[in-house]
């Protein structure tokens, strides 16, 4: 394996996004509370302990932004870089393309192409073992979860 | 039921097929979970509770308590042996543990682990067993004001002392209250925030969502940083006892990490992992060998590793006498009572004696198993912390999606376990707590019911919920907790003294 390849980002940068994010979805959140029927006190509505929630919310983004600016400048938070950063995205494109083909192709085959690419991307290993490896783990979780286990997971094609 | 009888009717409950497996199962399978790298107890639990629904409501929660008790000790083998904590309470083990190891202990230690931990668990089920019906008698007087304020007050301190800043606990539980909005209203029906999805309508999946935060996120933090995977050494069961000194020098902080953890357990807050830091704290300030304490002295892993399996198995107050999680794991038991349609609360005990004498009896059963088998067992635990990060990795991501869809076999379960894994990655990243979302989204709907409860029964007064006696006292407590540092610095400020910390900060 490579050794680690760190980036960095600073803390007081992530969490003044963090905040201003939180600022805008608790506003988008609270404006829709708002159209929620709010009651009255003594028969409060479905309205009433979201708006709660909201303004909380608000409250907590605006104090991460605040404790954002007080950060010293050098403060940094380590991001993965160079090869591990792009393992990190390989994974998430993988499980991205797994949900996808998951309802299409079933868990099985789904699973298997999702395992094989995982380890290529994850081990130096050949392709052969690979396969090998793959097949006999998803044979085996099919085999544990959708025979022995009946939980009725997607088996697309194989359903016809 | 005198306790006498409740211990005789809990022994005729476990001691069945059903349940005896499942309290194994459940101890192994924790300990698997523990060792493992990037499988904690919470997304273990959380991974392993769509099996549980297959099974009756003992046996769940049996094999749930199982799973948290053995997780604890699963956590400290990586921790001796590879200086890597299997989950956060094993932090502190790491430190004199591995240097022990280093100097050829490693076997002794994980014996004075698995003792410890024994003794810590069983001594705390025996205060489980006399407090909880204490607690859930003096619950009986509780109405929707006093648990508005158990739940509200609980779930604030929570998110005040996990750890870090107050953004890093209050954000994660904003968004969690925030997210147990979403889904059809208990009282009236109307739907809110689903956007036309059906499959939202019963809210946001537990499962999914602790598996994304917990289990995707620390995944994704292990891919990251894979080229730091380490080998541990033979350990071999020759080299499994300990010497007479290190028996001595064990006893008193095992005494010590047991009551310790069990006040810890009853307290909200991620229990386990700051007893074993209080524990840890203590053992360098009493302990008769101090000044080995670091360097690789067995008080060091004796006091934590007791400590944070009492705190684990005392956390169950709470949940069993008041039906409040006050840590992410009660919270996947409560999620996993109520799917059983199970309420705990003031009447569990008599309304499910089942449940409440089997879970603790099976607790002794269980961590007796866990002695027997885990000092032999240990070349088992050591081979599975050689198998390839290429092995474990997509065979516990597929675990966790087939976790996910299986509870509602919804693919919306596994999209939201994808965005929550992203989401619990970046808090990570910024050091925020991720157990307040989780209380938070278990207590959302409860503090919701009583909040609109109250207001109901008190014709709109708002006042209800700062009226009464028991309400008043929590709240007094909510707010001396949250104070804490405030009065710190007073106290030194007026007297002049220096206060120390139970707490480590992040830094030590």
């Amino acid at each position: 394996m490579m050794p680690m390849q760190a980036a960095s980002f600073q803390k007081r940068k992530a969490y003044l996004w963090m905040g201003a994010a939180g600022v805008l979805f608790s506003a988008c959140y609270l404006g829709m509370s708002l159209e929620l029927p709010f009651g009255h006190l003594d028969q409060p509505g479905a309205g009433i302990f979201p708006v709660v929630a909201g303004v909380i919310l608000l409250i907590a983004s605006l104090i991460t932004m605040r404790e954002g600016w007080q950060f010293e400048p050098a403060a940094r938070i380590e991001l993965p870089g160079g090869q591990d950063l792009k393992r990190l995205v390989s994974l998430m494109l993988l499980l991205l393309g797994f949900f996808i083909m998951l309802p299409l192709l079933g868990l099985l085959i789904s699973s298997l192409i999702f395992c094989i690419l995982l380890m290529r991307v994850i081990s130096d290993l050949g392709w052969l073992r690979i396969v090998a490896y793959s097949v006999v783990m998803c044979g085996a979780l099919y085999g544990a979860f959708v025979f022995l286990l009946k939980v009725p997971m997607p088996r697309g094609v194989l359903a016809y | 039921m005198t306790t006498l009888d409740g211990i005789l009717h809990g022994l005729h409950v476990v001691f069945t097929y059903q349940n005896l497996l499942a309290a194994l199962a459940g101890a192994l399978a924790g300990t698997v979970i523990g060792v493992l790298p990037g499988l904690g107890p919470v997304a273990g639990i959380a991974m392993i509770l769509p099996i549980t629904y297959s099974l009756d409501a003992t046996a769940g929660i049996i094999m749930m308590a199982g799973i948290f008790y053995g997780a604890m000790y699963g956590g400290s083998t990586t921790a001796v042996l590879i200086n890597m904590p299997g989950e956060s309470a094993s932090v502190m083990t790491c430190i004199d543990g591995y240097k022990l190891t280093r100097k050829g202990r490693a076997g002794a230690v994980l014996t004075i682990v698995a003792v410890g931990s024994f003794i810590g668990g069983t001594i705390s089920v025996a205060g489980v067993m006399l407090f909880a019906p204490v607690l859930g008698q003096f619950g009986i007087l509780f109405g929707p004001a006093e648990f508005f304020a158990l739940t509200a007050g609980g779930l604030m301190i929570l998110s005040r002392i996990s750890g870090g800043t107050l953004a890093a606990g209050l954000f994660p539980m904003a968004l969690g209250l925030v997210l147990s909005t979403v889904g059809q209203e208990a009282v009236t029906g109307q739907n809110r925030f689903t956007f036309g999805f059906n499959d939202l309508s019963q809210g946001i999946e537990l499962v999914a969502l602790v598996v994304g935060l917990y289990g995707l996120a620390e995944i994704m933090l292990v891919i990251e940083s894979l080229h730091t995977q380490v080998k541990p050494l033979n350990v071999r069961l020759r080299d499994m006892m300990p010497t007479r000194t290190e028996w001595r020098r064990s006893w008193a902080p095992f005494g010590r990490g047991t009551m310790l953890g069990f006040i810890f357990g009853l307290l909200p807050g991620p229990a386990a992992t700051l007893s074993s830091f209080a524990s840890y704290r203590l053992e360098k300030a009493v302990s008769k060998h101090r000044d080995e304490i670091g360097d690789g002295a067995i008080e060091g892993v004796a006091g934590p590793e007791t400590a944070n399996n009492a705190a684990a198995t005392a956390s169950m107050v709470p949940l069993l006498a008041l039906g409040i999680p006050f840590n992410a794991i009660t919270a996947l038991m409560l999620a996993a009572l109520m799917v059983h349609g199970v309420q705990p609360g003031p009447l569990l005990i008599s309304a499910h004696p089942d449940i409440f004498w089997g879970v603790i009896v099976s607790m002794y059963v269980g961590n007796l198993m866990l002695l027997v088998l885990n000092i032999p067992l240990i070349g088992v635990w050591v081979s599975m912390l050689r198998i390839p990060n290429y092995i474990f990795l997509p065979l516990i991501l597929m675990l966790a999606v087939i976790g996910s869809y299986s509870v509602r076999n919804s693919m919306m379960d596994v999209y939201i376990f994808l965005l929550v894994g992203v989401l619990g990655y970046i808090l990570r990243k910024l050091e925020f707590q991720l157990a307040p979302m989780v209380i938070g989204l278990v207590l959302g709907p409860l503090i919701e019911k009583h909040m609109r409860e109250g207001l109901f029964m008190s014709l709109g007064e708002v006042s209800v919920f700062y009226s009464s006696p028991i309400a008043i006292t929590i709240w007094v407590l909510v707010l001396l907790i949250l104070t804490i540092g405030i009065q710190r610095a007073l106290i030194e400020r007026l007297f002049g003294v220096r206060l120390g910390k139970i707490v480590l900060d992040n830094n030590e």
